[in-house]
């Protein structure tokens, strides 16, 4: 292994040798001990650590878990409305709805247009006796 | 050791159907984690506040797509806060965040302990988002590449040549600092 090589690996994978690939842990491991180089890039890489652990202190977070908390509890819907929402009702809701859409448009247009539904049926009856008459003629016939 | 009952996916169970004793559980589990990744992104204390209560108000909202078994509950929930770091960092743009300044990681013998600080937090600030996302989780997280790999949607591969880049980025922009610490 070689010192370019090993530091791709340190830059890749950190300096724990446990989360090395296991193809070139024995190697690296090797190499880390046996030469200078590889001691100076492991002790470099881990300072390099430290300084980036050192340096990223996070503070503690004041008063945000009952900030969250209040929000869930004033902005929570009843449960029927979430499992409407939230399930997968909601994709076959959308679905139904130009259907039902059709059934009220088409109710609201034959009340308003009742006559022509009237002459309709009248003809309907009118053709269902002609027929019925021309059916039973021709069965005297025969 | 958490009991079966008290698992993430149990729990998480019960915030489906909108228990919030189990949802403030979870909150007390995973908030310290989720907010320390997000200040970490963001550098900023007052944004890691308003970024970590809209992930975990996402937790709340979207807790029937999560699927128990297919990702854990930590993956999912630090890929809700980088969503939500990115989204926020996208409608601000990048004029938000300052760029290094030369100054502050200037060679010098020595280098007060908030010069360095200031100076790391800039590099990592600096970093294009994705590097920055996959130093975060496997540097200071602890995470391994592929469980940081699943967070970003990328493969291992992809992973380990972000944090790669990433750690070089710093190298060079804190080399000062590194060399007054391992002198």
């Amino acid at each position: 292994m070689t010192a370019d090589e090993f530091a791709d690996l340190l830059d890749c994978y950190g300096t724990d040798s446990v989360a090395w690939p296991s193809s070139l842990r024995n190697e690296a491991v090797r190499y880390a001990q046996v030469s200078d180089e590889g001691r100076r890039l492991l002790a470099k890489s881990i300072a390099f650590d430290a300084m980036l652990a050192d340096s990223t202190h996070v503070p503690v977070a004041f008063r945000l878990r009952a900030r969250i908390l209040e929000r869930i509890a004033t902005n929570e819907s009843p449960a029927w409305w979430s499992w409407i929402t939230q399930s997968m009702w909601r994709p076959a809701l959308l679905a139904i709805l130009p259907l039902v859409l059709g059934f009220v448009i088409g109710d609201m247009t034959s009340e308003l247009d009742g006559d022509s539904t009237d002459a309709s049926m009248f003809l309907a009856f009118t053709d269902l006796e002609n027929f019925v008459e021309l059916n039973e003629s021709t069965a005297t016939d025969d | 050791m958490v009991s079966e009952a008290d698992s993430d996916e149990a729990l998480m169970e019960l915030v489906k159907s909108r228990d919030q004793d189990a949802y403030a559980r979870l909150l007390d589990r995973h908030m310290g984690s989720i907010y320390a990744y997000i200040y970490r992104m963001c550098q900023h204390h007052n944004d890691a506040d308003d970024l970590t209560q809209e992930t975990f108000l996402r937790l709340w909202s979207r807790a029937a797509t999560w699927k128990s078994g297919q990702v854990q509950l930590t993956t999912w929930l630090h890929r809700i806060a980088h969503n939500v770091c990115v989204d926020t960092f996208r409608r601000r743009g990048p004029d938000d965040y300052a760029e290094i300044d030369p100054d502050t990681v200037a060679v010098t013998d020595d280098v007060p302990d908030d010069d360095r600080r200031r100076a790391v937090h800039n590099a990592i600030a600096n970093l294009p988002e994705r590097q920055r996302t996959a130093l975060v989780l496997c540097q200071l997280h602890g995470w391994s590449n592929k469980d940081a790999a699943e967070v970003l949607s990328v493969s291992v591969d992809a992973l380990e040549s972000l944090v790669a880049r990433a750690r070089r980025t710093l190298k060079r922009e804190l080399s000062a600092y590194q060399r007054e610490i391992c002198t």
